[in-house]
C-alpha cells in the first residue's frame, strides 16, 4: 500500500509538471485553477511566425546533420573498437564512452569556443558550429548503443562466416553487419536527434544570431509569449517522448535477435 | 576436391605458442580430424587454413597454391562453426544462397542450389524459416548447406556438434560423414570428442600443447598409441609403468609379461604397458587361464554398470586396473572377490615413456 502511495506521489511529482506546458499549449486561456477553451493557435504560431518557423528549421537541420555525422562516425568506430581484443582496446572502449559524459556542458561549450575561433576553423556563431557541437554531445550516447549492438551479435563470427562464403569487407558490412546492428543504429540516431532538438546550454554559447535553434527561441519566448513558449515546449516533449517509445521498441527487437 | 598441405605451421598469440611446427597432408576427398583437449591448438590450425589467423611461420597450400597471402573471402574454403553463425536476419534460403548472391549468380541458379542443398541435408520445405525458428540440429544442417552451396574446395568444421544434445550429435555425425562421402569433399574436422573423431575420420591427428602427438587411422590411434598422452586421451586405458628387458619381456613390480606389440620400441628401458579394459579378461582361479596368457592377481574394488558392459575396478599391488566385461559376466564378480586378470600377449601394447 505504502509502495503505491509513493508511486502515485512520484507520478505527480514528475509527470504533472511535464504535462503543464502540454495542457497550457492547447488552452485559450489559463488564469484560474482550470484552463479554458481548446485551441491549436499556439502551435500554428510556431509555423506561421517566421522567427519561430526558422528556429524549427534550424533545429531540424542541426539534429539531422548531427544524426548523419554520428552514424558515419560511430558505426566504423564501434566496429573497429569492438575488434580490439587487447587490454588497451578495452580501456579505449570504456574511455570513449565515458569521457564526454563527465564534462559539464559549460566546459564543452567553452572548449568548443576556444577550438573554433581561429582561422581556418573560425566557425563560432555559424550553423556548422552548432552541428559540430551537437554531434560531439550526441556521440557518447550513440557510440555506447552501437557498440553494444556489435557486441551482442557476435560480430566476429558472423564476419568470419560471411568471409568464408566469399564476402569482402564491404559486402560483409552491407549484407550482414549493418542489417544486424540496424536497430542499434536507429536507436542511437533517435537519441542523438532527441538530444539535439532539446539542447540549450552549449548551443547558447556557440550559436550566433544566424543559428538560432528552437530551444534558444523558446528561451526568448518565455519572456514574450508564454503560450507560444508552451507550444514549443510541448513540441519538444513530443519529440523526446516519441524518440523514447521508438527506442524501447527497437531495444525489444534487439533482444529478440540476441535470443538466437 | 583438393589436396591440403600444411607445412611447418607455427602460430603465437603474444607469448603463448598456440601451434608449433604443424605439418600435415590431407588427400583429396579425405576426412581428417584434429583431436585434442581445449587449448591444444586444433582450432588455430583450422583458422589458419580458413585465413582468419595469420601464421607466424609455415605455409598453407591447397591444390599446390600457397594461400598465406590470400584473404579468406578468396580462398573458397567452406567453414562450419560451433555456434552455427547463421545470419539471423535472413531466411534459410537466403542463408544458403548467400555465397551465390555475393558472386552475383542469377536467381534461377540460386533457387536450384538451395533446393539441392536442402535435400542434401534433409530440410526440404524449410526455405522460408528464420534461424530462430529452427532447432540446434536444424541450424547446423543449414550452416552445412550454406558452406557447401558454393562448392568449396575444402570444408572445415570447428566443433560443429559440441553445442548439441547427445542424441542429435550422433545422428548429425552420421549425416556429416554421409554428405562428405557423397560430395567427396576434402574435409578437416576439429573436435575434442575422441569418440566422434574415431567414428567419422579417415585419419585422426591427435594434438596436445600445440604439437602433433600422433597421426593415424582411427584403428591405429586406438590400438597402437605412440605416446602416453594418446593412450590416455583416446578411449579408456590402463597404463602400467615398467621396464622392457633386452629379451623382450616387460617387467612390472617383479612380474614378467610376454608382449608382442609396440615393435617401434627398440632395446630396453622404461616404458608403459598399455592395456585396453575390453582386452582384459577375468578368471576366478589361475587354472582357468590359457597357458600363453599373462596374469595379474587382484581384488574387485568396484563395479560400474554401463549398460551393455560392466566395468570392474580391480586393485592389484597398489595399482588400479579397469576391466570391461559384458554386464552378465560382470555380475559373477562381486565387490571384494579375489580375481585373476589375464590377457593375451597380442592384447598388450608398449608405449614409450617420453613422448617424441
Amino acid at each position: 500500500m505504502i509502495r503505491w502511495i509513493l508511486f502515485v506521489f512520484l507520478v505527480l511529482y514528475i509527470v504533472v509538471p511535464m504535462l503543464m506546458p502540454v495542457i497550457f499549449s492547447f488552452s485559450v486561456f489559463w488564469q484560474d485553477i482550470l484552463p479554458q477553451g481548446f485551441t491549436l493557435r499556439w502551435y500554428e504560431a510556431i509555423l506561421t511566425r517566421p522567427a519561430n518557423y526558422e528556429a524549427l528549421l534550424v533545429s531540424l537541420t542541426v539534429a539531422s546533420s548531427a544524426v548523419l555525422l554520428n552514424v558515419l562516425i560511430t558505426v566504423p568506430a564501434a566496429y573497429a573498437l569492438n575488434r580490439m581484443a587487447s587490454k588497451w582496446g578495452q580501456r579505449l572502449r570504456e574511455g570513449a564512452m565515458i569521457l564526454p559524459l563527465i564534462f559539464p556542458p559549460l566546459v564543452v561549450g567553452t572548449a568548443l569556443l576556444q577550438a573554433f575561433t581561429r582561422p581556418p576553423l573560425a566557425l563560432t556563431g555559424t550553423l556548422w558550429m552548432v552541428i559540430i557541437a551537437h554531434t560531439i554531445l550526441g556521440f557518447p550516447f550513440m557510440f555506447r548503443i552501437v557498440l553494444a549492438a556489435f557486441q551482442t551479435i557476435d560480430e566476429r563470427t558472423l564476419s568470419e562466416a560471411a568471409a568464408s562464403l566469399g564476402a569482402n569487407l564491404w559486402q560483409r558490412m552491407r549484407y550482414v553487419l549493418i542489417p544486424n546492428v540496424l536497430p542499434g543504429i536507429l536507436s542511437g540516431a533517435l537519441l542523438v536527434f532527441a538530444i539535439s532538438m532539446g539542447e540549450f546550454e552549449v548551443t547558447s554559447m556557440v550559436a550566433g544570431f544566424t543559428a538560432q535553434t528552437l530551444p534558444l527561441r523558446l528561451f526568448q519566448q518565455i519572456r514574450n509569449d508564454m503560450r507560444v513558449a508552451s507550444a514549443i515546449t510541448a513540441f519538444l516533449i513530443y519529440v523526446s517522448f516519441l524518440s523514447f517509445m521508438l527506442m524501447s521498441y527497437l531495444g525489444a527487437r534487439m533482444r529478440r535477435l540476441r535470443a538466437l | 576436391m583438393a589436396r591440403v598441405e600444411v607445412e611447418g605451421l607455427t602460430k603465437r598469440f603474444g607469448r603463448v605458442i598456440a601451434v608449433q611446427d604443424f605439418t600435415l597432408e590431407v588427400k583429396e576427398g579425405e576426412l581428417v580430424s584434429l583431436l585434442g583437449p581445449s587449448g591444444c591448438g586444433k582450432t588455430t590450425v583450422l583458422r589458419c587454413i580458413a585465413g582468419f589467423e595469420r601464421p607466424d611461420a609455415g605455409r598453407i597450400i591447397v591444390d599446390g597454391q600457397v594461400l598465406n597471402e590470400v584473404p579468406p573471402e578468396r580462398r573458397n574454403i567452406g567453414m562450419v562453426f560451433q555456434t552455427y553463425a547463421l545470419f539471423p536476419h535472413m531466411t534459410v534460403a537466403d542463408n544458403i544462397a548467400f555465397s551465390l548472391m555475393i558472386r552475383g549468380r542469377p536467381r534461377e541458379e540460386r533457387e536450384r542450389v538451395v533446393k539441392e542443398m536442402l535435400s542434401l541435408v534433409h530440410l526440404e520445405g524449410m526455405e522460408d524459416r528464420y534461424p530462430h525458428q529452427l532447432s540446434g540440429g536444424q541450424r547446423q544442417r543449414v550452416a552445412l548447406a550454406r558452406a557447401l552451396a558454393m562448392r568449396p574446395k575444402v570444408l572445415l568444421l570447428d566443433e560443429p556438434l559440441s553445442a548439441l544434445d547427445a542424441k542429435i550429435r550422433e545422428e548429425l555425425r552420421g549425416e556429416i560423414r554421409r554428405i562428405q562421402k557423397t560430395l567427396g569433399i576434402t574435409t578437416l574436422y576439429v573436435t575434442h570428442d575422441q569418440e566422434e573423431a574415431l567414428a567419422l575420420s579417415d585419419r585422426v591427428v591427435v594434438m596436445n600443447m600445440g604439437r602433433i602427438e600422433q597421426v593415424g587411422t582411427p584403428a591405429e590411434i586406438y590400438n597402437a598409441p605412440r605416446t602416453p598422452f594418446v593412450a590416455m586421451f583416446v578411449g579408456t586405458m590402463n597404463l602400467l609403468p615398467g621396464r622392457l628387458e633386452s629379451d623382450g619381456r616387460f617387467l612390472w613390480k617383479g612380474t614378467a609379461f610376454q608382449v608382442h606389440r609396440g615393435v617401434e620400441i627398440h632395446g630396453r628401458g622404461e616404458v608403459y604397458l598399455a592395456l585396453r579394459p575390453e582386452r582384459l579378461k577375468i578368471a576366478a582361479s589361475p587354472d582357468q587361464i590359457p597357458p600363453e596368457h599373462n596374469r595379474i592377481p587382484g581384488r574387485v574394488e568396484w563395479v560400474t554398470f554401463l549398460g551393455p558392459i560392466g566395468r570392474l575396478t580391480v586393485r592389484s599391488d597398489g595399482e588400479t586396473l579397469l576391466v570391461d566385461l559384458s554386464s552378465d559376466e560382470a555380475i559373477r564378480f562381486p565387490v571384494g572377490s579375489p580375481v585373476w586378470i589375464h590377457f593375451h600377449p597380442e592384447s598388450a601394447h608398449l608405449v614409450p615413456k617420453e613422448s617424441g
